[in-house]
């Protein structure tokens, strides 16, 4: 037995030198990747310094186009969007791009799947344990997933399923489009709405207190530089507005304006707007970037 | 943490107290997933008890038999019938429910349930004396590393070692054992996950696809059916050499069978074998008219699909199988071992078509209807799964370099295990490397958040 126990430790220190000399290995191939999911990270992490940041999930990576926000207002933008990413994640990502400098303003897309809505699934920390110069981020872990703390001991294990993504990002990947702009990107699809079910937006009305008070958070700690909106949804009707009362009372409580564009008929009703039900295309995108958020961000600077 | 500490205390105690330790470990452990469970547990156990302790004595009837196996059977069989009976054919009202119960078929009932079964057989054809011993026949039923999903292990096997007992640590036994464990655990987590999303993705929504994704992802669910099911019989058997007790193998390099025939030799051997011996040799097997010989097969396989469940969709997989090993008994599908070509050629087309059969084994039946309606209804655009070819050649590699570890192991254990163990002699830190490599891997590719092990649902 006693033979049994030294083999079995001996195979331990084994795989814990190799974890350390592996792990530092991925470490520096996955924040040397400058292109796909990968390198926009670390573009955003390390090096974005603009006036204006927008954040949020995919309908923020989709809707606000930074060039039109330059043009008209004189600050500079960069969209930080990330796809099927919840609130956790853009609350770290802010936190760490913030450690490097301040922006002057940011906007946040409030999306009540990823945001708002109860159950753990969307709760992903998969971005996060790979923020290694984030400094709250074992806290952040910890809320997430109690086990993710001690998990991250490991130095292969925040790169987890990343080292081939990082080793084969090149141009053309969904973010390095040829048409990327200051991280916006453009949808050129148009929705065909003949299989859309009206009034049947997926309503599960429970909340998540992690991702709520992630949200209070992020509200909390910008909100002298911050505007919160909730972009149109196509097909979306007031009836379905209180989803979202929990970010608008936060809004309220910490005085951060809020703009909620969800339900405009210029937008919900319009197919050409529409890549799918949820994203506006570049048309689309383009309109509601000048009807609310260069409205918004004057209002802001002006203020 | 439970199996390191069952481990480590099974160890410090005498070795008297190590059995009765063990069964309460085994316990324990089952009721985790489920406290209420614990009483079909029970039932199997105390039925099978006095079923081998009556018929184990000289008054036994074939009449008496038959009842024995219905008291041991009736958990499993309420289980498996009261899907397709009870709620599809008795209103809501009707379909009582006792609290804390839940509805799943009890976490390893049909393997237990088996294996007790064919303990109550072997004593009543007086191939095995009863024992006498109720802590052996409960251990026996109940052992831990098996008690989930099996493997189904068999009495004259097993029997004699809970008699003996393990009275002194064995070590070339304890890592054979954890290496099993780790093997199993890379199979389970780096390669059957891994393979589990591209899968789910495809078939969950396979009108979307055209034939060509659709046959390999049937091809894949193979490997992960196989991976996903050696991963867990390895993790078993290594348990089992951990506490010191031989389990039978479940698996042996079934990549490498030619024809469904030869598969069923090499997949889930625990239950093929059992199923050889306790349904289709009393039904007369192979030495009989070749037209009843198929009827035997036929009903072999039927019963393998009512193992998994008595729905539409494991009677056609059943039907299926026992229609294509029927025929294959016409095909010199031997002959093509002869040549290293023909023989990966016709493991490939094996692998394809246990994949193909394996498509009637989605939950819903009409998925699975939808699966074979995209397979056999001609081309449609092609459409791989994830639409960014970052993320999508990614996974391809990531699969790609698993599926090769799995199968570079299974031709050294097939073909190369005795020239490559003389080289490898000695050089222990290659051997461990190679472990350790596996722990790396898992933390690489692993899919960490995994669901639970496949065959446990059955």
């Amino acid at each position: 037995m006693r033979r049994f126990i030294l083999l079995l430790l001996a195979m331990a220190l084994l795989i814990v030198v190799g974890d350390q000399v592996i792990g530092r290995i991925v470490e520096r191939v996955y924040h040397n990747t400058s292109l796909g999911e990968v390198g926009r990270l670390n573009r955003i992490a390390d090096s974005v310094h603009t006036d204006i940041l927008v954040m949020g999930a995919s309908r923020a990576l989709h809707h606000y186009v930074p060039t039109i926000i330059t043009d008209t207002t004189g600050l500079t933008c960069y969209n930080c969007g990330l796809e099927g990413e919840s609130v956790l994640t853009h609350y770290a990502l802010l936190r760490n791009v913030t450690q490097r400098y301040m922006p002057r303003l940011i906007l946040y897309d409030v999306a009540y799947y990823f945001d708002i809505e109860g159950g753990t699934h969307t709760r992903r920390a998969g971005k996060i344990k790979r923020m290694s110069s984030l400094q709250c981020r074992d806290s952040i872990l910890a809320d997430i997933d109690r086990w993710e703390r001690l998990r991250t001991l490991s130095r292969i294990y925040p790169y987890n399923s990343v080292l081939f993504e990082s080793l084969l990002a090149r141009h053309g990947s969904g973010y390095d489009v040829p048409d990327a702009d200051n991280g916006y990107v453009p949808l050129h699809g148009h929705f065909d709405d003949s299989h859309f079910v009206w009034n049947n937006e997926i309503i599960n009305g429970d909340t998540d207190p992690v991702k709520l008070r992630y949200l209070e958070s992020l509200i909390a700690r910008y909100h002298d530089r911050l505007v919160v909106f909730s972009s149109p949804r196509y097909g979306a009707t007031e009836a379905t507005d209180t989803l979202y009362d929990p970010a608008r009372q936060l809004c309220q409580r910490y005085g951060v304006p809020f703009v909620m564009a969800r339900c405009d008929t210029a937008f919900t009703h319009h197919l050409e707007l529409w890549d799918d039900d949820g994203h506006l295309n570049d048309d689309g995108a383009r309109l509601y970037t000048r009807k609310y958020v260069i409205p918004a961000v004057k209002q802001f600077v002006e203020r | 943490m439970f199996f390191p500490a069952l481990v480590l205390c099974y160890y410090a105690l005498p070795v008297r107290w190590r059995r009765a330790f063990l069964l309460c470990g085994s316990v324990a452990f089952y009721m985790l997933s489920n406290p209420a469970y614990a009483v079909m547990l029970l039932w199997v156990v105390v039925a099978s008890y006095f079923a081998v302790r009556h018929l184990g004595s000289a008054e036994r009837s074939r009449g008496t038999l038959w009842l024995w196996l219905l008291a041991v059977l009736g958990p499993m069989l309420f289980f498996k019938l009261k899907e397709p009976i009870i709620n599809l054919w008795l209103p809501e009202w009707a379909q009582w429910r006792l609290p804390g119960l839940n509805w799943a078929i009890p976490l390893g009932l049909s393997c237990y349930t088996l294996q007790a079964l064919g303990y109550v057989i072997d004593v009543y054809k007086r191939r095995i004396e009863p024992d006498r011993s109720w802590l052996n026949h409960a251990l026996f039923v109940c052992f831990l590393p098996t008690i989930t999903s099996g493997p189904i292990q068999r009495a004259p096997l097993m029997m004699p070692q809970f008699r003996a007992g393990v009275a002194t640590f064995d070590y070339p036994l304890a890592v054979q054992g954890a290496k099993r464990m780790v093997w199993g655990m890379f199979l389970k987590i780096v390669v059957a996950d891994r393979l589990g999303i591209y899968i789910n993705s495809v078939l969950q929504h396979s009108a979307q696809y055209n034939s060509l994704t659709v046959l390999i992802a049937l091809t894949l669910l193979a490997l992960q059916i196989y991976t996903d099911f050696a991963g867990y019989s390895f993790i078993a058997i290594g348990a089992g050499n951990l506490l010191g007790y031989r389990l039978a193998e479940n698996f042996h390099r079934p990549l490498f069978a030619v024809g469904l025939k030869d598969l069923w030799t090499r997949w889930h051997i625990s239950l093929s074998s059992w199923l050889r011996d306790y349904v289709y040799i009393p039904l007369g097997g192979s030495r009989c008219s070749k037209l009843r010989s198929t009827f035997n097969t036929i009903i072999a396989f039927l019963v393998s699909g009512m193992w998994h469940g008595i729905l539409p969709g494991y009677l056609c997989w059943g039907l299926c199988h026992g229609v294509v090993v029927s025929l294959e008994r016409f095909l010199p599908l031997q002959r093509l071992k002869a040549h290293p070509l023909t023989h990966a050629l016709g493991s490939l087309v094996t692998v394809m078509l246990m994949g193909v059969i394996l498509g009637f084994f989605r939950d819903n039946f009409g998925e699975a209807l939808e699966i074979y309606g995209t397979l056999f209804g001609g081309a449609k655009s092609l459409q791989w799964i994830i639409v960014d070819p970052v993320h999508t050649t990614a996974m391809l590699w990531m699969i790609g370099l698993t599926l090769v570890v799995v199968l570079a192991r299974d031709v050294y254990d097939e073909w190369c295990v005795a020239r490559l163990t003389r080289w490898t002699r000695g050089r222990r830190v290659l051997r461990w490397t190679f472990y350790a490599s596996l722990v790396w891997m898992i933390l690489l590719f692993g899919v960490l958040d995994s669901s639970q092990f496949i065959y446990m649902r059955f």
